[in-house]
């Protein structure tokens, strides 16, 4: 795990948001892929946060920024700190 | 003269079209294309086989069996799961399908069915069910034109 501070990654790209009711700050990305071997184009919505920012059991819990309100789907830590939080529409 | 081969799908597809199940979605006929992200259901028909045999010892005519795969698309809403989703497109299009008539040189289109399902998650659930039909229908050989 990285050990300075992950805020900056944050600073520029990043949202505020809350997850769970608790404000967090997220870099949002929704990018559009082909499902179902190529039958549907969808989006995959998803952010990234600090994995010390992420409760345990995040999985059903909602995740509101300006983007719009999502629920967690998918947590996916990286192992350097930094976790992608794939979404639903809330 | 178009073929049997493509005069099955022809009446499949004026079926099809117009649904109300379909809110709006197209229907695609020997397409390969991708639900637009803005289309909420839609419906693909396309031809995958017909395996044929000769019908007489003079080898005018023929029978065919054919393979046809029709794909529903649907997006669930978030109070919805997928199957409750492609459950509302499937129900009006097996019905618009049986109530049709048969297409030319065919006996009808929904001898043997199939249905598979298939879900993938992304911002809403997405879900396909595909119709594998089998149609067995009868030509001339010399031109694929449908016969009785």
């Amino acid at each position: 795990m990285f050990d300075h501070d992950l805020a900056i990654f944050f600073a520029d790209a990043g949202v505020d948001g809350t997850l769970a009711g608790q404000p967090v700050r997220v870099i949002f990305d929704a990018p559009a892929e082909e499902m179902l071997g190529g039958v549907m184009l969808a989006s995959q919505p998803q952010v990234q946060i600090a994995t010390a920012s992420v409760p345990a059991s995040v999985e059903g819990l909602p995740l509101v920024i300006p983007q719009g309100a999502y629920t967690v789907r998918l947590h996916v830590p990286d192992g350097t700190g930094m976790s992608t939080l794939h979404l639903s529409q809330a | 003269m178009p073929t049997a081969i493509l005069s099955l799908t022809t009446p499949i597809k004026a079926a099809l079209v117009g649904l109300p199940a379909l809110n709006g979605g197209q229907v695609y006929r020997g397409r390969d294309v991708v639900l637009p992200r803005d289309a909420q259901r839609g419906i693909r028909i396309n031809t995958v086989r017909h395996a044929g045999k000769t019908l007489d010892v003079a080898g005018t005519h023929l029978l065919w069996t054919g393979d046809l795969a029709i794909t529903l698309m649907a997006r669930a809403t978030s109070q919805q799961d997928g199957e409750e989703a492609i459950d509302e497109l499937l129900g009006p299009v097996w019905a618009a399908l049986l109530a049709m008539p048969a297409p030319p040189g065919a006996n009808g289109i929904a001898l043997d069915p199939l249905i598979a399902i298939a879900l993938d998650e992304a911002d809403q659930t997405v879900t396909t069910a595909t119709l594998a039909l089998r149609i067995t229908h009868i030509t001339t050989a010399a031109d694929l034109q449908p016969a009785t």
